[in-house]
């Protein structure tokens, strides 16, 4: 199965347990989870099903295209059920046997992992899905987003593409899977549109990152941060706090941080970020009030309170 | 009926972290038994079995009906209760309402005066009814290290319970936990067997859960794995011993363990035997094999969870993922070895040790000039010239390494590796090694000089630093694992066996942190670190001494130096039945009566203010006798000094308190013959143990 065949096949079947199929968030992130879809939406009460694939920066996990696993840059497909159902184990098995992973002819298992984010305040209890001792999958239940305890509890199910597609198409190295049959024009490899990029990024983020210039962003962003959230608006604001990460993960590539400066930054970061939660949820209530007196008028009401 | 029945509770759940299994077992266990007991139910013994997905428990020889409880009922007030000896109708309708006859009222006296009273029987109600009512409760007892919230009771677990499977012989108890309700209905192994089965009774179970293909008990499970271990390890060749730490783990990641061979590049045996064998077990789980002489094999031996025959793409791919990680760790390897241990000193200063406390580089630094003063006090100046300096300078340089980024617990294992890489002494590379020692219970402790008082030093100075900034352990509260730390110290200096002051140390280990230190932390700190020190060595010495009381009576006396303590302890025990002893034990305890009750007047007594023969003879005796005591006790032969102390003073202070009245009206007197007493009692009592303390059995009281 070729690459973009396997987004499209999981795609499809996330679909099928009503999930709609998102798209991938325009600013850079280290994951999923912090796309607005994830990060707002496992707040509050309501009901959720989503899957999107979101590509995914990690800086720090750069190997200048030699090793055959780690990259800075990949593809993860995101699953959010919320609030998960009990048979989501089961659920999850069936979409490897129709991503063509026969689960009686490998070793899958859950192995505990539990995941959390201290920048954005996330954590969860879970597993990492082993697929012959490779980790494929991250699996959370989450219990608190930027801090908040969450309830209903939503279900993470977090693909990690390449190391599916590598055993699918017996790849022994993520640069060599196929992209694309190419519709009779040649097979497009991974490696055709990714591996000067990677060693690229990696060339820029190990040697010619400039820390001092990060710094300045970094310090920009969290400006521009707060001052939209004095305007409750906290969706743009997110924005430049998903810009804070994405600073602080170049910095902290560059090997330019302290052990403290490092936790000074990330408890900025998760500072925003939960600013930007709060305002969500208060704004959600305000709805939720509001439409439980349909006569009212919202903005009215808004004015009056 | 049966008067007997089995119980069997399966909670059935998603994948459990592995650590947890076995001491949830555990707390069922005895979960179990308590909450028969409070039930009065008997029950004969419980059994538990734990796999990934299932903590079953088994209770077997359980009674059916609840044991009868007789319960006294007070009723009306005996006036109340009889008009002229005559029933009143009060007494009647209590009565009634007990269901007991006239024949049963007795009278009680109450501090309100006398009430009638009966004796009724409670009703004994049948054993499935209460269990089904306790049972839920018992599941939610169970704790974890962390548990999760997966559904809208907010019931906790260490994960989800997905279904419960209870029986009571052949019915099902009826319950529910967390919106699961309890059934006869149970799953098997997630491919091999995944069901639902249903289940008729208790006795079925095992033969249901053997054909699902999950092999229920933990033990036995284990003992397959490490039979077949032993099998393939012995058909490559190699040592056929397997890691009982990692086994345990993946034991519980299996309902089916299946146990196959596999093999990496020899290229990676450059690597040190620590980083391939904590490359594998963390991210794979699989088992390193070796030769007999302990040398690394490039082979391997994975356990995977009963998959059909372990084809061969699951051993191709399991050799693919580790050729990745090696790759990576070789990365990491050859980007460390660019640059000398000691050129990455200067990192240490970015790198914080305790926000508060500073740098790992100014810590170094402070090791480093305590490890001087150890050295010093233990006269082993050739060792500090040597090697303990640079092994000091050089401590913390790994923790800077992108290996200990990767693989923390390989601090100070790849310390040892780079240091000898870079052409350091193998003294000071393994003093590098050593001083995390030891690194938990049971590890093992540094051998070489240097590695000792590195070890020592290091962790003093953490201990002084946090309490010093009020950082301490509360309860089991104890982040920074304090009282780790504390015992390793301990250890390490017993160990090693030779004099050191301990309130010297910590003095001095305070200075070198400077204003560092909170200023309201500071008054008293190493009296309080002292004491933290002598309640690790107290749990130290009860496991060898069950003697508590002489450990009390020796930990109440001078305790500046630990090796001291555990000599004084050990011989006073071995001398404790002796006449010597008790003789001893009886001067101690009989001044310390005395003394007891007065003020602080001092122990010299003025020889010109003794007024009877028997004063001025106590006195001889101390006067003529204290150098020699004295002395035994300085070359720390607490033995003699016990023995002579004893047959010194016994029949002196024996004579002494039947003709001598301390208690005189006199204050000059009274206080010149208790500072008499004193004197006797502290000239032993200072050093060398109190022993008014030793708890005296009935029988040697006679």
């Amino acid at each position: 199965m070729v690459f973009e065949d396997l987004i499209t096949t999981l795609s499809a079947f996330w679909q099928s347990q009503g999930c709609f199929i998102g798209q991938p968030y325009d600013v850079e992130v280290g994951a999923g989870t912090f796309h607005p879809f994830t990060f707002f939406r496992v707040l509050g009460p309501a009901s959720w099903r989503t899957a999107y694939v979101q590509p995914s920066r990690r800086p720090t996990d750069g190997r200048y295209a030699s090793n055959p696993l780690r990259t800075q840059a990949y593809f993860q497909l995101q699953v959010i059920v919320k609030p998960s159902p009990p048979d989501i184990q089961q659920i999850y098995l069936r979409s490897l046997e129709a991503a063509g992973i026969s689960v009686r002819r490998h070793d899958v298992r859950f192995v505990e992992d539990d995941w959390e984010s201290p920048t954005l305040g996330a954590g969860g209890l879970g597993w990492e899905v082993w697929l012959d001792s490779l980790e494929i999958t991250q699996f959370t239940y989450f219990q608190q987003m930027a801090g908040i305890e969450l309830n209903p509890v939503s279900c993470e199910i977090t693909y990690g593409l390449e190391r599916i597609a590598m055993y699918l198409q017996g790849k022994p190295d993520l640069f060599e899977l196929v992209w694309s049959n190419g519709n009779g024009n040649g097979e497009l490899l991974y490696g055709n549109l990714f591996k000067e990029r990677e060693i690229q990024y990696c060339t820029y983020h190990f040697e010619q990152a400039d820390p001092a210039l990060q710094q300045k962003l970094f310090e920009l962003y969290e400006r521009e941060a707060k001052r939209l959230l004095e305007k409750s608006l906290y969706l743009p604001a997110y924005d430049y706090v998903l810009k804070t990460s994405h600073s602080f993960n170049l910095l902290d590539a560059s090997g330019s941080l302290s052990t403290t400066e490092r936790q000074a930054l990330i408890g900025r970061i998760r500072g925003l970020a939960k600013g930007c939660a709060d305002q969500y949820l208060r704004q959600h209530a305000e709805l939720s009030a509001v439409s439980q007196q349909p006569k009212a008028d919202s903005r009215k009401l808004k004015a009056e309170s | 009926m049966k008067s007997t029945q089995d119980l069997l509770l399966e909670i059935g759940t998603e994948e459990l972290p592995p650590a947890g299994i076995e001491p949830a077992l555990e707390q069922l266990e005895s979960l179990f038994f308590e909450a028969f007991r409070a039930s009065r139910l008997d029950l004969k013994e419980v059994r538990t079995y734990g796999t990934p997905r299932r903590l079953v428990v088994q209770a077997c020889g359980c009674s059916t009906r609840q044991a009868a409880l007789w319960k006294e009922v007070i009723g009306p007030a005996r006036g109340i209760a009889y008009d002229n000896e005559k029933p009143t109708p009060a007494l009647l309708g209590f009565l009634k309402k007990q269901g007991a006859a006239l024949s049963d009222v007795a009278i009680k006296n109450t501090p309100r005066g006398e009430y009638v009273s009966v004796r009724v029987e409670m009703p004994a109600q049948p054993a499935e009814k209460i269990l089904a009512g306790i049972l839920p409760g018992l599941v939610g007892r169970v704790q974890f290290p962390k548990a999760m919230r997966w559904e809208p009771s907010g019931f906790r677990f260490a994960r989800p319970i997905r279904w419960l499977l209870c029986l009571w012989g052949p019915k099902v108890l009826r319950f529910s936990v967390a919106d699961v309700c309890s059934g006869r209905m149970t799953f098997g192994h997630r491919i091999l067997g995944p069901g639902p089965f249903t289940v008729r009774g208790v006795g079925q179970y095992f033969t249901v859960i053997k054909r699902a293909q999950v092999i229920l008990d933990h033990r036995e499970r284990r003992g397959m794995i490490e039979r077949e271990f032993e099998r393939l390890a012995r058909s490559q060749g190699a040592d056929a011993r397997i890691d009982p730490h990692l086994v345990t783990i993946v034991n519980h990641l299996v309902e089916k363990p299946y146990l196959f061979v596999g093999g990496f590049n020899k290229d990676y045996l450059k690597l040190p035997r620590e980083v391939l064998t904590t490359s594998m077990a963390q991210n794979q789980r699989i088992f390193l094999l070796s030769n007999r002489a302990g040398k690394p094999l490039p082979r391997f031996v994975a356990i995977v969870n009963g998959v059909a025959g372990a084809s061969r793409a699951v051993r191709a791919h399991f050799e693919g993922i580790l050729e990745a990680k090696l790759s990576d760790s070789k990365f990491f390897f050859e980007e460390d070895t660019r640059t000398r241990l000691e050129e990455k000193v200067p990192e240490l200063k970015r790198t914080v040790f305790e926000e508060r406390l500073g740098s790992l580089h100014e810590k170094g630094e402070r090791v480093a000039r305590l490890a001087v003063v150890i050295a010093g006090e233990w006269g082993v100046k050739d060792v500090l010239d040597r090697h303990l300096k640079r092994a000091a300078v050089l401590s913390k340089a790994d923790l800077v390494t992108h290996m200990v980024g990767e693989f923390p617990n390989l601090q100070g294992v790849m310390g040892r590796e780079y240091a000898l890489r870079d052409g350091e002494s193998p003294e000071v590379a393994e003093a590098i090694f050593e001083h995390y020692l030891p690194r938990f219970r049971e590890d093992i402790l540094p051998k070489t000089p240097a590695g000792q008082i590195l070890a020592i030093a290091d962790k003093i100075d953490t201990l002084i630093g946090f309490f010093g900034i009020g950082k301490v352990p509360t309860g089991s509260f104890d982040p920074f694992s304090l009282r780790r730390q504390a015992q390793g110290a301990v250890g390490v200096i017993l160990a090693f066996g030779r004099p050191l002051s301990l309130s010297r140390l910590l003095d001095e280990a305070q200075a070198l942190y400077g204003d560092r230190l909170d200023a309201k932390c500071r008054p008293g700190l190493s009296r309080k670190v002292v004491t933290f020190l002598k309640d690790r060595l107290i749990t130290i010495l009860n496991d060898s001494c069950d003697r508590f009381d002489i450990i009390d009576a020796v930990l109440s006396s001078w305790d500046d130096d630990l090796v001291d303590i555990t000599q004084r302890v050990k011989e006073l025990k071995d001398l404790s039945s002796s006449k010597g002893f008790e003789q001893a034990r009886t001067v101690v305890e009989r001044t310390h009566n005395i003394i007891q009750g007065a003020g602080d007047e001092g122990h010299k007594p003025n020889p010109k203010l003794f007024q009877e023969p028997l004063e001025d003879q106590l006195y001889q005796i101390y006067s003529t006798k204290q150098d020699e005591i004295h002395k035994l006790i300085e070359a720390r032969q607490y033995r003699q000094a016990t023995v002579e102390y004893g047959r010194t003073f016994f029949d002196a202070i024996h004579v002494f308190f039947d003709k001598v009245m301390v208690n005189v009206e006199e204050p000059k007197i009274r206080t010149n013959r208790v500072a008499l007493l004193k004197a006797v009692n502290r000239l032993y009592t200072d050093r060398v143990a109190d022993l008014s303390k030793i708890i005296v059995s009935r029988e040697a009281r006679g």
